[in-house]
């Protein structure tokens, strides 16, 4: 157990602090443009991890995250948008969701836990699919909450979407939420749950024949993750203060899917290392695309890099490892330059 | 030697950092059966399978009629001669016996060889003309072993590479496949065969080659092989019936 | 009370058009499960071929070439993509993960997307398309459109060439040997890349035809159009049994006949939510039959 809280903490403390250098330099020089992107990335930091949480412990790709975030980015609208607004804009809101209104943590919670029942909801149904299966269940996943968003008028105003939305995630709000959604995906990673997923995805049965119960940690892992995406798209919904169901589809999932699988799916790491990298790119190209301006150019090079880095590391910048385990590894083996192997 | 229809030279062959097969050395000369011996995971699939071009060597040199064929892919091996059973059967289990035999014909560009080639496939298993429509994932264990060395023969090989081919099969089975060896080596057909029934292997085979670890352990007459085997009581890892 | 007689009536007529509705949700389908089933790969960039093979057409459109000559046209230049697609972007990750080639799919298919948006327009186009489309006969009471008629036959024809060709040539045969077990159909001397091409090729001739009557539903071409198209492909192999052929062809069915099915028995004011139940009826499949309706059991993915 000592070992789970010593990785967990490395784990954290080696992005946590890089993270905050960018946030505070970031808060005290960058333009209000410039904070935007750095907000936004922190923001995908948690829902990238929410992933990860699920996807790299388990091996399977899941589609259907970008639906719990939507899921939490509505619930955290209800909750925060001040009635008067929720009075012109969704009159046919029942009385206690009318009258009600959080702030940014416990709106972010309450999300969470929604994010959490549904995908319990869900999971009953996916975890106990065969890997294949689940992963496509997840499309289904997907589809079915943008078809709740784009046509429950009474709550989500259908496709003409929600505003008006307090933006209460600050940037420093957004790095306490990624930092422990950092330590929350580590930690589950090296747990005993965790390891014992991580062996089923190599050799479900031999994991089986080990006595692992692959489907209730599937249900598990899946649930957490559910619940990390529902606060995510929280804190999601508290800076962009608008938005529609098209938000929440195949582009969103495209885009944080890029994140994970650039980075690479098996690590943390991989999944911080591979936000930021989409991130930086995407700014980049976006501010070259205004001055060449051919549209599309973006989009375009974004996935050509994504193609490009799949073609040279097959399973993502990071390949397998956390970064705190390969340095470890590295600085193990100059130390001992012993001829004793691993 | 020159007339060798197959010289394999130092082949390594490696599966990231596994070393699978250690700089191993062989040849097969026309006409003869020789055996490749070796406990489970002694490197033999692999050794068959990187000759006949499905795994890639890492380095060496395998020489078929006197050309280089390591780097060549599978498909334009088959072409020159060299055809390969594979352990485990792998008909197509959902294709006919007819279409699997028909697959099998396909390096054989030449339509009268290709007919006589069918004629005699059938004629060495009578099984495979019967049940020519059924589909071949049906068939028993030991049919399908016959389909799957049938198979091969489609193409007319000069060298047959085969990998267990007794493997799961009843005794009198095993008989069978073996009496049908001796029959294609009478027939002109060179054998390259791979085998854990080491008793009947040596039976049969004119020279031996025992693999331990990925690397030759022994090699020699077939004769000889046996008679220091039954010596050394065990030293094979499997039970000499 | 509703009569039994105008039941069947309705029934016979949500039938037929389920029947031409199914038959380009299989032609799609089928296009995906060909490649699926040897390479392991889900492309999700088949929606592009379709896009492409539409696009193709409107760019005839705009020269007033004949509509006749508009769908080879169209049919030969999706699968000229499809094999150029197999070449360029898939080739070099030949042996990567699933998820690998998936989420490749996804990028070429944004790629692809993003071309004609920058190339075209962004906006959606007409495209003028013969005016029998729109006509339909009366048939004892049933209204059967053109396009339904042409879309079932079509299929069908097409089904059936492509059955023949894979049962009876030495290629086809290959085709089924190497879905079944690639390694053995190279030491069959079936060369891998030309098994591969010719899937990919087939697989956009069948995206080609599916484009046509696509395009007849829609009316306009738009980079984005390929995007539903391959969602149903998707779903309907899933349904079917993802990697089976015949299993692609009845999931688009299945898929077509939950949709009409739904479409006339959902209540007016959840009509919109028809493709959420679609969706959960799907998962209902597949947490009883994880390997779909033809599926194998111990192969599933």
């Amino acid at each position: 157990m000592r070992a789970v809280g010593l990785r967990t903490l490395r784990g954290t403390a080696l992005f946590a602090v890089p993270l905050a250098l960018i946030v505070v330099l970031g808060d005290a020089l960058a333009s209000p443009a410039d904070l935007r992107v750095i907000v936004n990335f922190v923001i995908a930091l948690v829902l990238v991890l929410a992933i990860q949480t699920f996807s790299g412990n388990s091996g399977i790709v899941s589609f259907g995250h970008v639906g719990f975030m939507g899921v939490g980015a509505y619930v955290a609208a209800l909750l925060t948008i001040p009635p008067d607004t929720k009075s012109d804009i969704l009159p046919a809101l029942p009385g206690f969701l009318h009258d009600v209104q959080l702030e940014l943590v416990p709106a972010a919670l309450v999300a969470g836990g929604v994010g959490a029942l549904l995908a319990a909801a869900f999971g009953l149904a996916l975890a106990r699919m065969q890997e294949g299966a689940m992963a496509m269940a997840t499309i289904g996943v997907l589809v079915i909450f943008f078809v709740v968003f784009d046509n429950w008028d009474e709550v989500t105003r259908g496709a003409t979407g929600l505003f008006g939305v307090p933006q209460a995630t600050t940037v420093y709000a957004a790095f306490g939420f990624a930092v422990v959604t950092l330590a929350i995906a580590r930690a589950f990673r090296e747990s005993n749950a965790g390891l014992k997923l991580r062996a089923s995805r190599t050799d479900a049965l031999a994991a089986e024949a080990l006595g692992v119960d692959v489907v209730r940690l599937r249900f598990v892992a899946w649930v957490l993750s559910g619940f990390l995406m529902g606060m995510g798209g929280a804190l999601w919904a508290q800076f962009n203060i608008a938005f529609g169901p098209r938000q929440f589809f195949f582009a969103q999932t495209f885009n944080l899917l890029a994140m994970l699988v650039v980075g690479g799916l098996a690590s943390a790491s991989g999944a911080v290392i591979g936000a930021f990298t989409i991130t930086a790119v995407f700014e980049l190209m976006r501010r070259a695309e205004e001055r060449i301006d051919v549209p599309g150019i973006t989009q375009i090079v974004v996935a050509a890099l994504i193609l490009v880095v799949l073609y040279v590391r097959r399973d993502g910048l990071m390949g397998l490892s956390e970064l705190d385990d390969a340095l470890a590894r590295r600085l193990r083996s100059r130390r001992a330059r012993s001829p004793t192997e691993t | 030697m020159a007339d060798d229809l197959l010289a394999v030279e130092r082949l390594l062959v490696r599966y990231g950092p596994i070393v699978a097969v250690r700089e191993v050395s062989l040849r097969v000369e026309q006409g003869e059966i020789v055996a490749l011996l070796g406990a489970n995971g002694a490197g033999k699939s692999s050794f068959l399978n990187a000759v006949a071009g499905l795994v890639p060597v890492a380095s060496g040199r395998v020489r078929f009629r006197g050309e280089e064929i390591q780097q060549l892919a599978p498909e334009r091996i088959v072409k020159r001669g060299l055809s390969l059973t594979p352990e485990g059967r792998r008909v197509f289990p959902r294709l006919s016996v007819a279409d699997n035999l028909r697959l099998g014909a396909v390096p054989q560009a030449d339509r009268a060889a290709a007919k006589a080639a069918h004629e005699r496939v059938l004629e060495l298993f009578p099984i495979l003309r019967e049940r020519s429509d059924q589909v071949a994932g049906t068939l028993s264990g030991g049919q399908q072993q016959m389909l799957a060395i049938g198979r091969s023969l489609m193409a007319n090989p000069r060298l047959l590479l085969l990998d267990e081919p007794s493997l799961g099969l009843a005794p009198i089975l095993v008989d069978q496949i073996f009496e049908l060896l001796a029959r294609l080596r009478e027939q002109g057909t060179t054998i390259l065969l791979v085998e854990q029934n080491v008793h009947r292997a040596l039976e049969l085979a004119d020279r031996a080659y025992v693999l331990a670890g990925g690397a030759i352990e022994r090699e020699g007459p077939a004769a000889e092989i046996r008679a220091s085997a039954e010596i050394e009581g065990a030293y094979l890892g499997i039970g000499i019936s | 009370m509703i009569p039994l007689a105008d039941l069947a009536q309705e029934a016979i007529q949500q039938a037929i058009n389920a029947l031409a509705l199914g038959s380009t949700y299989a032609l799609l389908a089928l296009g995906l499960a060909m490649v699926f089933s040897i390479l392991g790969l889900v492309n999700f960039a088949h929606g592009e071929l379709v896009t492409v093979a539409a696009y193709t057409m409107y760019l005839l459109n705009l020269e007033d070439v004949p509509f006749a000559a508009q769908v080879p046209a169209a049919i030969a230049a999706a699968a000229v993509a499809a094999v150029l697609m197999e070449r360029i972007a898939f080739r070099p990750l030949r042996g990567a993960s699933f998820l690998t080639l998936l989420f490749a799919s996804f990028a070429l298919a944004v790629i692809i997307q993003n071309i004609f948006l920058a190339a075209i327009s962004p906006r959606q186009k007409g495209v003028r398309l013969p005016d029998l489309f729109n006509e339909a006969i009366t048939v004892g009471g049933y209204t059967i459109g053109w396009l339904q008629i042409i879309t079932t036959a079509t299929c069908a024809v097409a089904l059936l060439v492509l059955t023949t060709f894979l049962r009876r040539s030495t290629q086809g045969l290959g085709m089924l040997a190497a879905a079944q077990d690639f390694q053995v159909t190279r030491l069959m001397g079936i060369p891998a890349n030309r098994v591969i091409a010719t899937a990919f090729a087939i697989s956009g001739v069948l995206a080609g035809i599916a484009a046509i009557f696509v395009l007849a539903r829609r009316g306009t071409v738009e980079p984005t159009m390929g995007f539903n198209p391959v969602l149903k492909a998707f779903i309907a192999s899933v349904i079917g049994g993802l990697g089976s052929l015949t299993g692609a062809v009845v999931g688009g069915f299945v898929l077509a006949a939950i949709e009409v099915g739904l479409d006339a028995s959902l209540p007016d004011d959840v009509l919109g939510f028809r493709d959420a139940f679609a969706l959960a009826v799907v998962i209902a499949i597949l947490y009883f039959r994880p390997e779909g309706l033809l599926g194998r059991p111990s192969e599933a993915r």
